[in-house]
């Protein structure tokens, strides 16, 4: 991505917890950038965003919002606009009110604050909501008064936490494609913390991927579904074709190893590993080919192949199970029959289970 | 058709509103209007009367005073040995009101006691010792019920507002205080009718002095060891009123959920 200007900086940043840390966690964040943080329950996603938000201190490190060093700043002077779960919004106050409230810590003049007010309320599409108090609102009305609420101040940095876990399933697919929108006209510089994969694949201009209290790893959507930098950001993506495998010596080179089929010349150390089968470039046949070093072929048998169905695809069993999404098989395509599938060697990607 | 289970706690209800009422109502028939009326042309107990409102005002006010931070730093923080102090917290609740009473006339002996006594502030067989025992029992009852009150605020608001631009205390004020209005309401009516209905601590250790240190709770018993019954019983009533009205108030501001 083209950063011409950071606007969120994390350096080795640590917090000792009582049964749990958050361990030099490292970070840039562009300005307009929306920068989605995943992981599982317990990855420490939230404690992240409450230090980036000043509600808890790190034992060390310094983060940075607009070139001000703001590690140790109250959260009032952070410039952050920051919608938890569940929205927080004040139950005794009004929709107009609930988004008024940080204009007026500010005390922008009231005629400006109405302006801003009303200007917000027109962007999220609540206007019509603007008397009502929070209890009488919708799961989705309460995130667009949460949203407005953040954004009517002018944030810096915008911070999402889990915004979509109170929402229905129905609801969500919609609500993701409103944030997109509100992100794209407001420019606004957004960290968006979130356990679901289809939420941060559709969002995350780049996505962080946390586990147990450490970056694993860092990239567009694009980098990290095709070339996870290890097994366990393999495995959490539920990428398909994930072998589980071990590296061994084979000669002068290590090998990646599936049973008694093996990958020659992995760069990676001896030890657990896995290899990510790439879908797409993947060439089945029905007779082996002959091919050159640089294409990995082996032979693997049908095991379903259904070409009525809703998720259509081609499930092999080659010296472990690959599925090809999308396939629509023919009546030739039987199960029990033996098909050659060749890869190119250099899109299988090998990375240590650690 | 109501069941025989519905049956019976409908019924148990009836026979337990009707023995509270038959209690009420006795002490109604036993006396004649003119023994209500006399309470207020009797010197005596006009200033048992002005003593007991100013003295449970105050004591419910102070018990505010200290209850709301309490309150907050029981509902709020997380610390080492927090049972123990909550514990402390509910000792004059589950306390015979007569220890507290003894325990204090006993404090008032010690070193620092006598110190705070010599420097000027004489609180035993004294008005102020009455707000001291009426505050120091009664205080226990104000930051249970705010204690409670903060305990349903979810604090998310209080740091959402701080990201939002006001500080700390900023926030307290203007989230978390209006939130827990009704119950601080709860809290400070309750802590006022407990005040003005307590006796046992204060005849230990404010006495009972007419015109000095004579509250309603103390006349009761002031006029029960003359023999004068149907005074004794005025009062009381004058208390049922006073009690009535702080619980209806209560429940019309705070709902019947309050901690009364």
């Amino acid at each position: 991505m083209n950063c011409d200007y950071t606007m969120l900086t994390i350096e080795g940043l640590c917090k000792h917890f009582s049964a749990f840390s958050l361990s030099d966690i490292s970070l840039q964040v562009c300005q307009g950038e929306y920068f989605v943080l995943l992981g599982p329950t317990g990855s420490g996603k939230s404690s992240l965003m409450e230090m980036i938000c000043g509600l808890r201190t790190p034992d060390t490190g310094t983060i940075t919002i607009a070139g001000n060093d703001v590690t140790r700043l109250d959260p009032s002077k952070r410039q952050i606009g920051y919608v938890p779960q569940d929205y927080a919004l004040l139950p005794f106050k009004t929709v107009s009110d609930n988004i008024a409230f940080g204009l007026r810590a500010r005390r922008v003049d009231s005629h400006e604050m109405h302006i801003r007010v009303n200007e917000i309320m027109e962007v999220l599409g609540i206007s019509q909501l603007a008397k009502r108090l929070p209890g009488r609102l919708s799961g989705g009305e309460r995130q667009r008064v949460a949203l407005a609420r953040a954004l009517v101040i002018r944030p810096a940095i915008l911070l999402l936490d889990e915004p979509l876990s109170a929402i229905d399933e129905d609801l969500r697919d919609s609500l993701v494609n409103e944030i997109r929108r509100i992100h794209l006209r407001m420019e606004t510089t957004t960290v968006h913390i979130c356990h679901n994969l289809e939420e941060a694949f559709a969002l995350g201009d780049r996505i962080g991927i946390m586990r147990r209290g450490r970056l694993a790893q860092v990239g567009t959507p694009n980098e990290i579904s095709r070339r996870p930098d290890n097994a366990f950001v393999g495995k959490f993506l539920r990428l398909p074709n994930t072998w589980d495998g071990v590296i061994k010596a084979n000669g002068a080179q290590n090998a990646f190893y599936v049973g008694d089929f093996f990958v020659r010349n992995v760069p990676n150390p001896v030890g657990p590993a896995i290899a990510v089968i790439p879908t797409e470039n993947l060439c089945i046949t029905q007779v082996p080919q002959m091919c050159d070093e640089s294409v990995l072929t082996f032979a693997a048998e049908i095991q379903s192949g259904l070409p009525q169905t809703i998720k259509p695809e081609l499930r092999l069993q080659g010296p472990a199970v690959i599925t090809i999404p999308g396939f629509y098989p023919t009546e030739e395509w039987t199960p029990g029959k033996t098909v050659y599938v060749n890869v190119p060697r250099e899109q299988i990607h090998v990375v240590p289970d650690i | 058709m109501p069941s025989v289970f519905d049956t019976m706690a409908g019924g148990m209800l009836f026979i337990y509103v009707a023995f509270i009422g038959l209690l009420v109502l006795v002490d109604v028939g036993y006396i004649h209007p003119k023994d209500f009326w006399s309470l207020f042309s009797s010197e005596d107990l006009r200033y048992a009367m002005r003593l007991s409102l100013i003295t449970s005002t105050i004591s419910a006010l102070l018990s505010l005073i200290v209850g709301l931070p309490v309150g907050y730093a029981l509902s709020r923080f997380r610390f080492r040995g927090r049972i123990i102090v909550d514990t402390l917290v509910d000792l004059p609740i589950v306390l015979p009101p007569l220890v507290i009473g003894v325990s204090l006339l006993v404090f008032f002996q010690t070193a620092v006691g006598r110190a705070i006594e010599n420097a000027g502030f004489r609180f035993v067989y004294t008005p102020q010792g009455i707000v001291l025992a009426q505050f120091t029992v009664v205080s226990a009852y104000a930051v249970r019920t705010i204690k409670i009150a903060f305990d349903g605020i979810d604090p998310r608001l209080e740091r959402v507002a701080r990201t939002l631009g006001w500080s700390r205390v900023q926030a307290f004020f203007r989230v978390t205080l209006p939130m827990a209005r009704n119950g601080i309401l709860a809290a400070g009516v309750m802590a006022w009718s407990h005040a003005i209905g307590l006796f046992a601590p204060l005849m230990i250790f404010a006495g009972t002095t007419r015109r000095k240190t004579e509250v309603l709770a103390t006349s009761i018993y002031l006029e029960l060891s003359i023999g004068r019954i149907e005074t004794a019983l005025a009062i009381t009533l004058l208390l049922v009123v006073f009690a009535m009205v702080a619980v209806t108030i209560v429940k019309k501001y705070v709902g019947d959920s309050s901690a009364i």
